[in-house]
């Protein structure tokens, strides 16, 4: 596998496809970023299944070079909705696919977000390294055992969750899709909420940055995977998932022409909740 | 050196949480308890019981200034010696001659730090590299190592006031001692820190900054769990009895810490924020200091999203990588 990437990156150099490449090289603990920018480094990229950080995120920095990126599935279709949401053009976007095996913490276990992922392929790339894998059709499982609970031990359940937050916001850096120029959490004119560590500021930071996903988060996991302090915070987002696609029918990052739920309106849409 | 039961040191620990809020690790993480503690190397260091995420400093209630009045004093125990080393160097800046934190140095004068030996370090502990290690007692006012039963004691006067002085070490508990010290300083690597912080400041323009920059994402978890970052954002945030002036921590990896309010930034970018991280750390704090703002615990190289090294960084910063 890692040598169809390199032998792939170093054509898209050759060919003059990209000047950088957004990949995985080998770190102290486990995968790490690493940018390439001539051909001879591509022997520094590495495929392993302690690569899950979502390679998306770097993207927007490079605006206006040709960039290339290793993508597996969750990557790719975050490149697709940065995209859908005019942050990257296509065409400056040189996506090396890679069928994902699912990635895996420290101790070996698979997470959560690969245990029931549906898109190991990357859906939309510009070249494909291995073979295809097919995906889960499993619906949010884990979602539905939240949902199960009565409203006052969800409640429960998120706020001791949220209570270990330290607004360290790495779930925020790690997360392509959390790119706005001014975070809410940041704006102090308006001041949308408090700094510190009260219980309702925590509550309200992980309630709205889960509702700025709704239909643009690819499922990733990175952000629970980047947090410091093991908060669980990936149900909110599949749980929003799993709504868009019931009530929208639509899926994030598969086609970077389909305009997003929340870009747009139709008189079509379902307004069960009124009625 | 002395000897004291460890049920009786734990006993009194229990005993002093009537008088003392006792800050200690528990489930993992540096917090209060009602005297009991658990031997790990606690994710949130040790500084939160005298910096703590979120304090009031004062209140404005009623037309007048209330100066949020002073707590119990605090016993820190059951911390790693480099997180007893870290207090110390905060302190090295709150002394500040000109504008001394006197929230900081209220709690630290009438605290006391506890630490336990660290017999077991970690693979990402380089402690060693600023000359203490896993034996180190700066910043303790005592020094435990567990033999048996027992703690062995390097401490002094204010902590065996208060915990008792049990017996005089014997000469194989000094051995011991000895051996236990060497082994564990043995176990962890020493990354080079000849000149390093002249050689910083030397390639404070070079273009490395930018490739070794590159991949940090700016959160704060370095910073937040960094045992020697100390600084802080002060918000006054409306009550209904009036105002309450609160002070935060905040952090050098995000962008807002240097944005000024005609929406300028000094630091635009991680490459601005990372140097100045480092350059803070490694040339900045032993300019003003005299010490490295760095004691080697190794909890930004555990628990950065991206793997950000800091080790790494120095090797190639301090001209041996």
């Amino acid at each position: 596998m890692i040598e169809r990437i390199r032998e792939e990156a170093r054509k898209a150099f050759e060919e003059g496809k990209i000047e950088i490449l957004i990949g995985f090289g080998r770190g102290t603990l486990r995968a790490t970023p690493i940018f390439i920018e001539k051909k001879e480094d591509v022997d520094k990229l590495i495929w392993d299944d302690t690569c899950w950080i979502n390679l998306a995120t770097y993207l927007r920095r490079f605006r206006g070079k040709k960039t290339g990126i290793v993508a597996k599935g969750c990557d790719a279709r975050s490149v697709v909705a940065l995209i859908a949401e005019k942050q990257l053009k296509r065409e400056d976007v040189y996506i090396i696919g890679v069928p994902c095996q699912g990635m895996k913490n420290e101790k070996g276990e698979e997470f959560l977000s690969c245990r029931y992922c549906e898109y190991p392929t990357p859906p939309v790339y510009d070249v494909l390294v291995g073979e295809k894998r097919e995906g889960k059709k499993e619906n949010y499982p884990d979602v539905s055992e939240f949902e199960s609970m009565p409203p006052e031990k969800r409640w429960e359940f998120f706020s001791e969750e949220v209570k270990k937050c330290i607004r360290c916001y790495a779930c925020r850096e790690a997360c392509p899709m959390c790119y706005c120029e001014e975070c809410f959490a940041d704006s102090l004119d308006p001041r949308w909420l408090e700094p510190g560590l009260s219980l309702s500021s925590l509550q309200f930071w992980h309630l709205v940055r889960a509702y700025h996903q709704a239909g643009r988060c690819s499922d990733c996991g990175a952000c629970e995977r980047a947090c410091p302090m093991d908060v669980k915070i990936l149900y909110l987002t599949r749980k929003l998932n799993k709504e868009v696609r019931e009530l929208f029918g639509f899926v994030t990052g598969l086609d970077p022409e389909a305009l997003p739920p929340l870009g747009t309106y139709s008189t079509e849409d379902k307004e069960e909740f009124i009625l | 050196m002395r000897r004291i039961k460890k049920e009786a040191i734990e006993k009194k620990l229990k005993e002093l949480a009537k008088d003392y809020r006792i800050f200690a690790p528990m489930n993992g993480d540096v917090k209060e308890t009602g005297g009991e503690f658990e031997e790990c190397f606690p994710r949130l260091s040790g500084k939160c019981a005298f910096l703590p995420p979120e304090e009031e400093i004062l209140r404005y209630k009623d037309g007048k200034v209330e100066e949020t009045p002073e707590d119990k004093p605090i016993i820190l125990f059951g911390i790693k010696p480099c997180d007893a080393r870290a207090i110390s160097l905060i302190e090295l800046a709150m002394r500040d001659e000109k504008f001394p934190d006197v929230y900081f140095l209220r709690k630290k004068e009438k605290g006391i730090i506890v630490s336990i030996a660290c017999k077991e370090p970690g693979d990402t502990c380089f402690c060693t590299s600023f000359g203490h290690g896993p034996f180190s007692t700066q910043g303790s006012d005592a020094l435990l190592v567990e033999k048996d039963d027992y703690y062995l004691v390097l401490g002094n006067e204010k902590f065996f006031k208060l915990f008792g002085e049990g017996e005089e070490a014997r000469e194989e508990d000094k051995e011991y001692f000895e051996e236990a010290k060497k082994r564990a300083e043995e176990k962890i690597e020493k990354i080079p820190i000849d000149n390093l912080g002249e050689k910083l400041l030397s390639r404070i323009e070079d273009p490395v900054w930018e490739k070794i920059s590159r991949k940090c994402l700016n959160c704060g978890a370095c910073t937040f769990l960094c045992p020697t970052c100390y600084c802080f954002d002060i918000q006054d945030l409306e009550r209904s009895w009036g105002v309450s002036r609160r002070r935060y921590w905040d952090s050098c990896m995000f962008s807002i810490y240097t944005k000024e309010a005609s929406g300028h930034n000094p630091r635009p970018t991680h490459r601005e924020r990372v140097r100045n991280r480092i350059m803070h750390k490694f040339s900045y704090y032993p300019y003003l200091y005299g010490e490295f703002g760095c004691t080697g615990c190794g909890r930004c190289v555990v628990y950065c999203p991206v793997n950000f090294d800091i080790r790494e960084v120095l090797k190639i910063l301090g001209g041996s990588g």
